[in-house]
C-alpha cells in the first residue's frame, strides 16, 4: 500500500496542476466573453471609471479606445492576450495603467491577509465546539451549538457587520471602523467573516466526529479499555479529519461573496472590490487576471485539501485516482 | 421522518406564505404610498411599524417584500435544480469524457462566487428581477449537477437496473423512471435550504444597491435605506432584520428536516 | 517542531509590512473618491484639492481668480497673447527652481492630456525673460478660468519620464507626495520651501472612502480630522458625537431630471413644463436633503450672483395647473389614472446610479409625486455610464443625474458648452438629450469672445432664461456639502465652489 501511495500522488499532484491551468484559462475566457457579450460602450466605461462621473470627456473616450485598441476584432485581442499570458504578462490595467499583476499582487495580499486570520479564527472557534458536540450527541452543548449555527447562516453577513460595527465601535469605541493599516483594522472584518464561516463547520465537524464514534473501530477501541476522549484523540481524530478538510476547502465561494460585503462595509482594499470594480468598468485585462487567479487558487486550494486527506487516510488513494 | 410529517411540514410552509400573503393584500395601505410629511413616523395605531424615510408604511413593505423574495428565491431555485439535476443526470449516463467534462464544468462554476456574480449582471444590465434571477441560478446549479451525480451513480450500480438493462429498458427510461425519484427528495431539500441562502444573496444584493428596482420592497434594501436613520428608525430597521431571518431560519430548518427525512 | 516556526514566520509576515508606518500627529483626511493612478489627467482635481499641485493662478472660495505662480498678468490688445509674471524664488519639491523654462515645457508637456483647457485652442507657450506667454488661436476672454485645468498643473522637469510621459507627481503646492497606495491613499508630507504659507502640520494621510456610511462611522469613531461628503441623515449623529462638528457649506450643484426631447411624450415643452409642476421640490428637499431652502426653482442656485435671478417665474408646486396644461394638450387619463393620447403612453423609465446615495431615493419620490399627474415613471439604478450612453444611441426616456456647474474650471460657461451647446456624444449623466438650440449656442460663443463683466451678464442671463423655458432637463434641488472637521482641528475654511481645502492653513488645538 504505501508503494501505491507513493506512485499515484505525484500523478494525480500532476493531473490537477494541469487541471487548475486549463480550469484557469476557460474561466478567463468566459470572462473575456461574458464582458464583451454584454451591449454597452467599453471605452466609455473605462473612461468613466477613470475620469468619473462628471469628468469624462468625449476626447478622454476615443483617445482610450485609441490607446488600449479596443476597435479591434475580439478575436485578436483575445489572441494576443493568450499569446502574452503564455510569456506570463497578463497585461496593464485600462483603468489605473498599472501592471495587473502588480495590481493583483497588492489586492490578493491583502485579502490573503484576512482570509486567513478569518479562516483560523472561525476554526479556533468551531474546532472545540464542533468536536465537544460531537462527543455527546444531543446533549446541551450540542443543542446549543445547532441553534446558534442554524442562527448565524441565517443572517447575511452585512447584518453581522453591521451588529459588530454598532457594538464595538459605535457603543464600546475599542475598535476603528474601517480601514487596513494597523492590525486592530484587521479585527472586525475578520470576526464578521469568521461568524459566518463557522456556523456551518461547527455542524460538519460535530456531524463527522459523531459518525467516527459509532464507527466499529472506536467501539473495538473503547473495548481495549480506552476512555471516550483518549480513544478518540488516538482513532477518531484522523478519520473525521477527511470531511472536515473537503468542506473547508468548500467554503472558498462562501469567503469570496463575504469579502465583498466586508470590502465594502469596512473600507478593506482587496481582491472582491477588485473584481468587482473591474467588471463594472469593463477593465478586461484584470477581469481575467482576477478570472486566473481564482481558478488557480481554487484549485490550488482543492488541491492543498486532497493532498491533507491523504496524508489522513491514505486508503483514499486508490479510489478513482485522485478525482472527487 | 415519516410521509405524514414531511406533508405536515411543507403545509405549515404553504399556509405561513399564505398567512402572510393575506395579511398583505387585507391591510389597508399601499406598500408605495408615500407621504413626505409624515417620514420617520415612530410606531402608531395606523403604521404599526412606523412610516420610512419617505413616508411609507413599513409594515405594509415587509408584508409585500415576503412574496416577492420567496418567489425570486424559488424560481431561482427551480431553474437551479432543473438544469443542475439534469445536468447530473446526463453525467451519470453518459461515458466518461462527457462526465468528466460535465463534472469539470461543475467545479469550475463551483468556484466562482455567487453573489459576485449576480452584482456584476446587475451593475452591467442595470439592476431589477432578472440579473438576480439569473445571477443565483448560475452560481447554484452546479451543487445539484453534483449531488445528482453521486446519487444517480450509487444507484445505478444497484442489482434491479442491472435486471432493467437486461430487460431491455432504454437508459433514459431507467434514468427518469428508477433514478429521478431518489434524486428528487434530495433535490427538494437542497432547494428548500437553497431558498433560504437565495433569500440571503437577494438581501445582501438590496444592501449594496444593486438589487430589485425601487420602488419594490425589498428587505436587504429597506435595511440599506433606513440605516443612515438609525437613531430615528430602530424599529423600522429591526423589522425587516427579524423577518429575513426568520424567513431564511424557517427554510434552513425545513431544508434539513428534508435532507434529514429519507 | 519546524512547523511551528513555519506557522510563527507565517503569521509575522501578515502583519508585517504595510501596517507598520503610521503617526498619531498626523492630518487625516477622508474624501469619497479613490485615486485610480498618479497622473494628472485622472488624479489632477484631488491632487490640487490636497495642496499637491499648483498652477499660474489659484482661486478663492468666492471663486474669483488670485495670483499664484504668476504674481501678475497681461492681455495684448487683440485677445491672442496672454503674459504671466512669475513669482521668483518658487522651488519645486525636488528642491530645483521654478523657471519659465521649466513652467514652459511643463505646459508643453500636459496641455495634449487636459480635459477642458483645450477649449480655449493654445497654439504655443514660450519662456520670455521671467515670464511665459500663450498664443492663442482665437481671442478666448475665459482663458484664465480654463488655465485651472486640473489636469494641468505646473510639475517640475523631473515630473517626466525619456518619453515625455509623467512618471512623478513634483509640483509646487504646500504638501508634496512621500508615498501613495492606490488606489486607497496617499501620505503626504510638507514642503517646507513653499513659497506662502507654509504648512503648520508635517503629515497628511488621504484615505478614499466610497461608502457614505462607513465615511460617517470614521467620523463619529474620531478616525478622521476631515472628512468629506457627510450624508445629510448622519448630520445630527456626527455633531453629537464630541468628536467632530459638521461645517455645511452650499455648492453649486443641481440634481436634475433628464428628459429626452426627441421622445413624443416629453417633446412638447408644455409637457415638461406640466412635469416640473408637478414636483413637490420643498418636500423633496426637507426630506431627502434636509433643507427646504435646496428647492430648485431654477438651474442655477442662488448663491451663484449673475446666473441666478429672482424675478425668474419659478418652478412651483402647482398640481391643478399641470394637469390643466395636459387637458389642454388632449392628454386624457385611463382607467388606471395613467393618461395617454394616440395610443402614446404618458409614461417613462428614468435611469439613474447608486452613487451617490440621495438619487435613488429622490427617484422614489419622484415616482409618487408624478403619478398624481397620470405619469408612469418606472426606476433603474445601474452603472452612472449606462445614462449617457443611453443618450447617444437615443434609447433615454429620462433620467436623473447630477450637474456641478463650477467643477474644476471656476467659469460656469465650460460645463454649459460640454451639456447644451455641443454636438459632440455625451459621456457624463448630464446635460441635454435630443435637444438643440441655436440661441444657446450663439450666447455661448458670444461670452467667450467678451471678458468685459456688464457685457457678460445679459449673456448669463439669456442662457438662465433658455434653460427656464425650455427644460432641457428639470432642475429638482441643489445640495450642499458637509464637512465633518474633528475637534483637535481648527483654521478650517469651506471651499465649496472650487472644493479645494487648505491643507497649510490647518492647525491642532494645543
Amino acid at each position: 500500500m504505501q508503494r501505491a501511495v507513493r506512485h499515484a500522488i505525484p500523478r494525480a499532484v500532476f493531473r490537477r496542476v494541469l487541471e487548475a491551468i486549463a480550469v484557469a484559462l476557460i474561466l478567463a475566457t468566459i470572462c473575456f466573453a461574458l464582458v464583451h457579450a454584454i451591449p454597452g460602450d467599453m471605452a466609455l466605461r473605462t473612461a468613466v471609471s477613470r475620469l468619473g462621473v462628471e469628468n469624462t470627456s468625449p476626447g478622454a473616450v476615443e483617445q482610450i479606445r485609441e490607446s488600449e485598441m479596443l476597435s479591434r476584432p475580439l478575436i485578436a485581442q483575445y489572441g494576443d492576450w493568450l499569446g502574452a499570458v503564455v510569456t506570463g504578462d497578463i497585461g496593464r490595467s485600462f483603468v489605473s495603467g498599472r501592471p495587473v499583476a502588480e495590481e493583483l499582487l497588492g489586492a490578493s495580499g491583502y485579502t490573503l491577509r484576512l482570509a486567513a486570520i478569518a479562516w483560523l479564527l472561525s476554526y479556533a472557534f468551531a474546532l472545540p465546539l464542533g468536536i465537544a458536540a460531537g462527543l455527546a450527541p444531543n446533549g446541551a452543548l450540542d443543542r446549543a451549538t445547532a441553534l446558534a449555527a442554524a442562527a448565524l447562516s441565517s443572517l447575511p453577513t452585512f447584518m453581522i457587520g453591521i451588529a459588530l460595527i454598532s457594538v464595538f465601535v459605535l457603543s464600546l469605541d475599542w475598535l476603528p471602523p474601517a480601514g487596513y493599516r494597523r492590525p486592530e483594522h484587521l479585527v472586525l472584518p475578520a470576526l464578521t467573516l469568521a461568524l459566518g464561516l463557522m456556523a456551518p463547520s461547527v455542524r460538519i465537524i460535530r456531524n463527522a466526529v459523531v459518525e467516527v464514534q459509532d464507527a466499529s473501530y472506536m467501539t473495538y477501541a473503547r473495548i481495549r479499555g480506552f476512555g471516550r476522549i483518549k480513544a478518540f484523540a488516538r482513532h477518531g481524530l484522523r478519520n473525521a479529519g477527511v470531511p472536515i478538510v473537503t468542506f473547508a476547502a468548500l467554503q472558498f465561494a462562501y469567503l469570496m461573496d463575504g469579502f465583498f460585503v466586508v470590502e465594502t462595509l469596512f473600507n478593506y482594499p482587496g481582491i472582491g472590490d477588485a473584481m468587482v470594480k473591474a467588471l463594472l468598468a469593463r477593465d478586461v485585462p484584470v477581469v481575467m487576471g482576477c478570472a486566473l487567479l481564482i481558478g488557480t487558487t481554487y484549485a490550488g486550494i482543492s488541491l492543498l485539501a486532497y493532498l491533507i486527506c491523504m496524508a489522513l487516510d491514505p486508503r483514499l488513494v486508490d479510489e478513482g485516482h485522485g478525482s472527487r | 421522518m415519516a410521509a405524514a410529517d414531511r406533508r405536515y411540514l411543507w403545509m405549515s410552509g404553504v399556509a405561513a406564505v399564505l398567512i402572510v400573503s393575506v395579511v398583505a393584500a387585507v391591510w389597508h395601505r399601499d406598500p408605495l404610498h408615500q407621504d413626505l410629511m409624515v417620514a420617520l413616523a415612530p410606531p402608531s395605531l395606523g403604521f404599526p411599524l412606523g412610516t420610512d424615510h419617505l413616508g411609507r408604511d413599513v409594515f405594509a413593505r415587509l408584508f409585500h417584500a415576503l412574496p416577492r423574495s420567496i418567489g425570486i428565491a424559488t424560481a431561482a431555485m427551480a431553474a437551479a435544480a432543473f438544469f443542475g439535476t439534469s445536468a447530473g443526470l446526463i453525467a451519470a449516463a453518459s461515458n466518461r469524457l462527457v462526465d468528466g467534462a460535465l463534472m469539470r464544468l461543475t467545479d469550475l462554476a463551483l468556484a466562482f462566487p455567487g453573489l459576485l456574480l449576480a452584482m456584476v449582471l446587475a451593475g452591467l444590465m442595470g439592476g431589477g428581477t432578472m440579473p438576480v434571477l439569473l445571477g443565483i441560478s448560475l452560481a447554484q446549479w452546479p451543487q445539484f449537477a453534483r449531488m445528482t451525480r453521486t446519487i444517480a451513480a450509487t444507484v445505478l450500480t444497484e442489482a434491479h437496473i442491472e435486471a432493467s438493462r437486461l430487460a431491455g429498458l432504454a437508459e433514459w427510461r431507467i434514468l427518469l423512471r428508477q433514478v429521478m425519484p431518489r434524486v428528487l427528495s434530495q433535490t427538494m431539500a437542497l432547494a428548500t435550504l437553497g431558498v433560504g441562502g437565495a433569500v440571503l444573496t437577494i438581501s445582501s444584493l438590496g444592501f449594496l444597491g444593486l438589487g430589485l428596482q425601487p420602488p419594490t420592497p425589498e428587505w436587504g434594501a429597506m435595511i440599506t435605506e433606513l440605516l443612515p436613520y438609525m437613531d430615528l428608525a430602530k424599529i423600522q430597521i429591526a423589522a425587516p432584520c427579524i423577518a429575513l431571518f426568520l424567513t431564511v431560519l424557517a427554510c434552513m430548518a425545513a431544508g434539513r428536516r428534508l435532507a434529514e427525512a429519507r | 517542531m519546524p512547523r511551528n516556526i513555519w506557522l510563527a514566520a507565517l503569521i509575522a509576515a501578515m502583519f508585517a509590512s504595510p501596517l507598520s508606518a503610521f503617526a498619531q500627529d498626523e492630518l487625516r483626511v477622508v474624501e469619497p473618491f479613490q485615486l485610480q493612478r498618479l497622473d494628472t489627467q485622472t488624479g489632477g482635481f484631488q491632487l490640487r484639492a490636497n495642496g499637491v499641485t499648483e498652477t499660474l493662478v489659484q482661486t478663492n472660495p468666492e471663486a474669483s481668480v488670485l495670483p499664484a505662480l504668476a504674481e501678475r498678468w497681461e492681455t495684448s490688445a487683440d485677445g491672442l497673447h496672454w503674459t504671466f509674471y512669475l513669482r521668483p524664488d518658487v522651488t519645486f519639491h525636488d528642491g530645483t527652481s521654478m523657471t519659465p523654462e521649466t513652467v514652459a515645457a511643463s505646459f508643453k508637456a500636459l496641455l495634449p492630456k487636459g480635459n477642458l483647457i483645450k477649449n480655449a485652442k493654445i497654439k504655443d507657450v514660450t519662456a520670455g525673460e521671467g515670464t511665459v506667454t500663450f498664443t492663442l488661436e482665437q481671442p478666448f476672454a475665459p482663458f484664465l478660468a480654463y488655465l485651472l485645468d486640473p489636469a494641468v498643473p505646473v510639475l517640475a522637469p523631473s515630473s517626466f519620464g525619456p518619453d515625455g510621459e509623467v512618471t512623478a507627481i513634483v509640483s509646487t503646492g504646500p504638501y508634496r507626495i512621500e508615498s501613495a497606495e492606490l488606489p486607497q491613499g496617499l501620505n503626504l508630507v510638507r514642503h517646507d520651501a513653499y513659497w506662502g504659507e507654509v504648512a503648520k502640520i508635517e503629515r497628511v494621510r488621504v484615505d478614499g472612502v466610497p461608502n457614505p456610511e462607513t465615511r460617517v462611522n470614521i467620523a463619529l469613531a474620531g478616525e478622521g480630522d476631515l472628512v468629506l461628503e457627510i450624508p445629510t441623515t448622519a448630520i445630527a449623529r456626527v455633531d453629537r458625537s464630541g468628536e467632530a462638528k459638521i461645517v455645511r457649506a452650499p455648492v453649486p450643484r443641481v440634481v436634475m431630471m433628464l428628459v429626452n426631447v426627441k421622445k413624443p411624450q416629453f417633446a412638447d415643452v408644455g409637457i415638461r413644463r406640466a412635469l416640473s409642476l408637478a414636483v413637490n421640490r420643498e418636500a423633496i428637499a426637507v426630506t431627502v436633503m434636509g433643507n427646504a431652502e435646496l428647492a430648485a426653482n431654477q438651474y442655477f442656485p442662488p448663491a451663484m450672483k449673475g446666473w441666478h435671478f429672482d424675478d425668474f417665474k419659478p418652478q412651483t408646486f402647482n398640481l391643478t395647473e399641470a394637469n390643466r396644461i395636459l387637458e389642454e394638450l388632449g392628454w386624457v387619463r385611463g382607467a388606471d389614472g395613467i393618461r395617454e393620447k394616440d395610443g402614446i403612453k404618458f409614461a417613462g423609465m428614468m435611469q439613474t446610479f447608486p452613487q451617490r446615495a440621495y438619487l435613488p431615493v429622490i427617484a422614489e419620490a419622484l415616482q409618487a409625486q408624478l403619478k398624481e399627474i397620470g405619469f408612469d415613471l418606472t426606476i433603474q439604478v445601474g452603472e452612472s455610464s449606462l445614462i449617457p450612453e443611453a443618450q447617444n444611441n437615443g434609447t433615454l426616456e429620462l433620467g436623473l443625474g447630477i450637474r456641478t456647474m463650477i467643477y474644476q474650471v471656476p467659469d460656469p460657461v465650460a460645463r454649459l458648452t460640454t451639456d447644451f451647446a455641443t454636438d459632440e456624444p455625451s459621456t457624463d449623466a448630464t446635460g441635454a438629450t435630443g435637444w438643440k438650440s441655436e440661441a444657446m449656442r450663439e450666447a455661448v460663443a458670444a461670452y467667450n469672445r467678451t471678458s468685459d463683466p456688464a457685457e457678460r451678464l445679459p449673456l448669463q442671463r439669456k442662457m438662465a432664461e433658455i434653460l427656464q423655458d425650455e427644460l432641457p432637463v428639470i432642475p429638482i434641488t441643489f445640495t450642499d456639502e458637509k464637512y465633518a472637521i474633528s475637534e483637535r482641528l481648527e483654521g478650517f475654511v469651506a471651499d465649496p465652489v472650487m472644493q479645494t481645502r487648505p491643507l497649510n492653513h490647518l492647525s491642532f488645538k494645543e
